[in-house]
């Protein structure tokens, strides 16, 4: 397992298009921070940032640990190195698990870095501000691991199945975007049943405005960030419980299925 | 049932037929992708419930799915067969329990409950102002929630917020609700009709209105006007006092309008049979049993709408009432959505200003506003009015609380029990209207911006505030919150003097703080004239008011 996975490793800083894509989106999640900064006109705050701007981006950002396991996953399958290591006396499990562990630890540490440069960018240069406090946030980016976690699993299942990383990429992505969309036209209040509609939760700050007498002074938006403990549990469970279920479904195929 | 439901168990019946004959194919077949056929159903179960969420009803459902999974691990015609019969077999307990457990989608109402309740105590902007517990508020309401909650009683969970509404004495503070369930239990809270409503009249006597023709009272001899002495056998003020549910009255933050609308609610009250005695056109008393002839709500909303809903015309519309004398209708403190949107009312000031001087060259010299049943909108549209109508000088509106970014709410100084004063609103008068006589037409229904406009107003030399009724005095602004059963909305933003007290509500003592200048009498000329000759009473009042 050990051997396996510095192989691995080995295969992934040779990578290019992996840090090409890391670098892409990285550098997008950047250009709409510069625009919505020159949008807001005096500055930007983290906590106005992460409140009412992130969410599209976080989505966009998902492209990563896409590429990711799709490269970790599938790209063994088109060379045959996961024939080799069967013939070389590895076991299945231990092809599927120390790469499913790669795409997991990798996908969600990169997607992380990408979803928090800005808000540790904006922090430095404009300070936090007063929308959310960094508790919240820092709870709900912690929270936030587990459905990136169980996406990765799905993505795991999914090349698995399709045996190429190409084309889990872009099977995955249309997935994603179907089930965004899905989300986004269909459930009502972001549950947490699909792992794009748990982050869809835990990144939607539910909010208020209020407003005062005197019309000169612009709308107050409050946020209310304090997630309640049935949400963060039902986060933690259905992510676990899902994430788990596919990772499982993957690997039951895989020790099952012919390599050809 | 819910359509998504009723796809979701057809088409769990559906797979499951599908792989009690896939199951023979699938375990002789080279390509192991068969097996995949066996998640299917999971993920199509998921989908499902991210669109209309999970429901303890198709529980059996939810098991069936997982049980197909266990297709995919084992592979074995048997246990395939007999999981995919197992799915059917359960769908369809499923089915059944859908369609007669009564919990079925009900919405959780103590959940609600606390989501609403929790929001409103963190929120309120006038808690110490009307000295409202909270805690046994609490105490009082949870119990009946879960109660109704038990008995999956969607009616009784309407009537209880509605109770918990009127109990502040606020008149933003309302919830709503599907229009079915409220309309039954509209239909449950105002009890039984009889042919009749009541008022009771300035000199303490309760008379008969809004009397049906063809029914038991009106053959008795009971006509609008009659004096009701008792009710199911007891008299009308002591039912008043003691028997009638006051949460249910609505527009009630000033004690005073209460007492004009009780004995409405005392119409409602009784059985089948209702014995009612009343004083006949001889002036005996006789008694008649009344029996019930439906629901109450229809006549008393009718009456409350005959007595409250003013001119029946449109917003900022003009009516010459005699040679000298223009009626204004403002329904709303509204104009259009581009106005209000950026609080800039000039165009509508300006139509205003060109009808006005308009007026006044036809050789109108005095002016009715009518703003009864105003239900009120932006303070720019009150300011833009105020403007023309008042001389020109500054005058104060009233201030904004200063805003606390950090702590997410009003400044508040516990120590003297007043908001931290923000921002101060005044405007100039621009004297488009002059000296002549100005009457304001209020009542109850006159909420909100409607307030605030009676209230800057009443500031004016040669302006009078008349009705059977004062204003609503609601004056803060409002925020909601939704959940699943319905809307509950409250105040939240304070609008204050400029020492930091409330301006408009009044406080605990239920005072009226728009006060009338001139209470109209309600009489017996009065209901003769509103409730046989269809007449608008108080604007032949006001009328003659401004004539004297």
């Amino acid at each position: 397992m050990k051997d396996l996975i510095k192989a691995q490793l080995y295969q992934l800083r040779k990578s290019r298009l992996i840090i090409i894509v890391f670098i892409a989106v990285l550098l997008l999640q950047f250009t709409n921070l510069i625009g919505e900064i020159s949008y807001s006109g005096n500055g930007l705050y983290a906590s106005t940032y992460i409140a009412g701007m992130s969410q599209d981006m976080i989505f966009f950002s998902l492209f990563f640990p896409i590429v990711f396991t799709g490269l970790v996953c599938g790209g063994d399958f088109l060379d045959r190195t996961a024939n080799y290591e069967l013939m070389s006396g590895h076991t299945r499990r231990q092809i599927y698990f120390c790469r499913a562990i790669i795409s997991l630890v990798g996908g969600a540490v990169g997607t992380l870095i990408i979803i928090t440069a800005p808000v540790v960018v904006l922090s430095v240069v404009y300070g936090w501000g007063t929308d959310i406090s960094v508790k919240e946030a820092v709870i709900r980016y912690a929270l936030m691991i587990l459905p990136i976690l169980r996406i990765i699993c799905e993505c795991v299942f999914f090349t698995y199945v399709v045996k190429n990383p190409y084309l889990t990429m872009a099977s995955s992505y249309i997935v994603y975007v179907l089930s965004l969309s899905y989300g986004e036209l269909f459930s009502k209040n972001a549950s947490v049943f699909l792992g794009i509609t748990t982050i869809m939760k835990l990144t939607k700050y539910e909010s208020w405005s209020t407003y005062t007498l005197d019309n000169t002074v612009d709308m107050i938006k409050v946020y209310e960030a304090t997630l309640s403990a049935g949400d963060i549990l039902s986060v933690i469970f259905a992510s676990v419980m899902i994430g788990g279920l596919f990772l499982f479904t993957g690997y039951r195929y895989f020790h099952e299925d012919d390599l050809n | 049932m819910l359509y998504s439901d009723l796809i979701l168990i057809l088409v769990t019946i559906g797979f499951s037929l599908g792989l009690y004959f896939l199951a023979g194919y699938a375990a002789k077949a080279l390509s192991s992708k068969w097996k995949l056929c066996y998640v299917v159903p999971f993920i199509v179960c998921i989908l499902f419930a991210e669109l209309s969420g999970t429901e303890i009803s198709l529980l059996g459902v939810y098991i069936g799915v997982a049980l197909l999974f266990v297709g995919f691990i084992k592979e074995d015609v048997r246990i395939r067969r007999m999981v995919s019969v197992g799915t059917i077999v359960l769908t369809f307990v499923s089915i059944l329990i859908c369609l007669f457990y009564p919990g079925y989608r009900m919405p959780n109402f103590v959940s609600d409950f606390k989501t609403g309740f929790t929001s409103m105590k963190e929120h309120y902007c006038m808690t110490e102002h009307k000295n409202i517990d909270w805690d046994a508020m609490y105490e009082e309401y949870l119990p009946k929630f879960k109660e109704a909650q038990k008995n999956h009683d969607e009616v009784e969970n309407y009537i209880l917020w509605i109770e918990l509404c009127n109990s502040m004495h606020d008149g933003h503070v309302a919830y709503s609700a599907d229009k079915k369930i409220a309309d039954k239990a509209i239909d449950k809270m105002y009890g039984n009709d009889y042919g009749l409503s009541l008022i009771t009249l300035s000199d303490g006597n309760t008379v008969a209105i809004n009397v049906q023709e063809n029914s038991e009272v009106y053959s008795a001899g009971i006509r609008n006007g009659t004096v009701i002495t008792s009710w199911d056998g007891k008299s009308v003020d002591e039912l008043k006092s003691n028997d009638i549910p006051i949460e249910w009255l609505p527009y009630n933050p000033v004690k005073e309008n209460d007492d004009f609308n009780s004995a409405m609610l005392v119409a409602g009250m009784g059985g089948d049979i209702v014995s009612i005695g009343f004083i006949d056109e001889n002036g005996k008393e006789k008694s008649v049993s009344a029996p019930k002839l439906g629901t109450y709500s229809k006549r008393l909303e009718d009456t409350v709408d005959i007595l409250y809903s003013g001119i029946k015309a449109s917003n900022l519309t003009w009516h010459d009432l005699n040679e000298n004398t223009a009626v204004l209708r403002l329904t709303q403190m509204m104009y259009d959505t581009d106005s209000s949107a950026n609080s800039n009312f000039s165009r509508m000031k300006e139509e205003l200003k060109a009808n006005i001087l308009e007026q006044k060259e036809k050789g109108i010299e005095n002016l009715i506003i009518d703003l009864r049943c105003n239900g009120g909108g932006d303070p720019g549209f009150i300011i833009a009015i105020a403007e023309l109508l008042s001389p020109e000088t500054e005058f104060s509106y009233a201030c904004s609380a200063l805003w606390d970014a950090n702590a997410k709410e009003f400044s508040y100084d516990s120590e003297s029990g007043t908001y931290v004063v923000g921002n101060k609103v005044t405007y100039t008068g621009e004297n488009v209207w002059g000296d002549g006589q100005i009457v304001i037409l209020v009542n109850m229904a006159t909420i909100s911006a409607g307030d605030h406009f009676t209230q800057l107003m009443s500031a004016l030399d040669n302006v009078t505030i008349m009705g059977f009724t004062s204003s609503n005095c609601s004056g803060q602004a409002i925020r909601g919150v939704s959940f699943e059963s319905g809307v509950l909305q409250f105040s939240s933003v304070p609008t204050v003097h400029e020492d930091g007290t409330i301006y408009i509500d009044p406080d605990a003592s239920r005072k009226a703080t728009v006060p009338l200048d001139i209470k109209i009498p309600f009489d017996e000329r009065a209901v003769k004239a509103i409730f046989d000759d269809g007449e608008d009473y108080e604007l032949q009042y006001a009328e003659e008011y401004l004539r004297k």
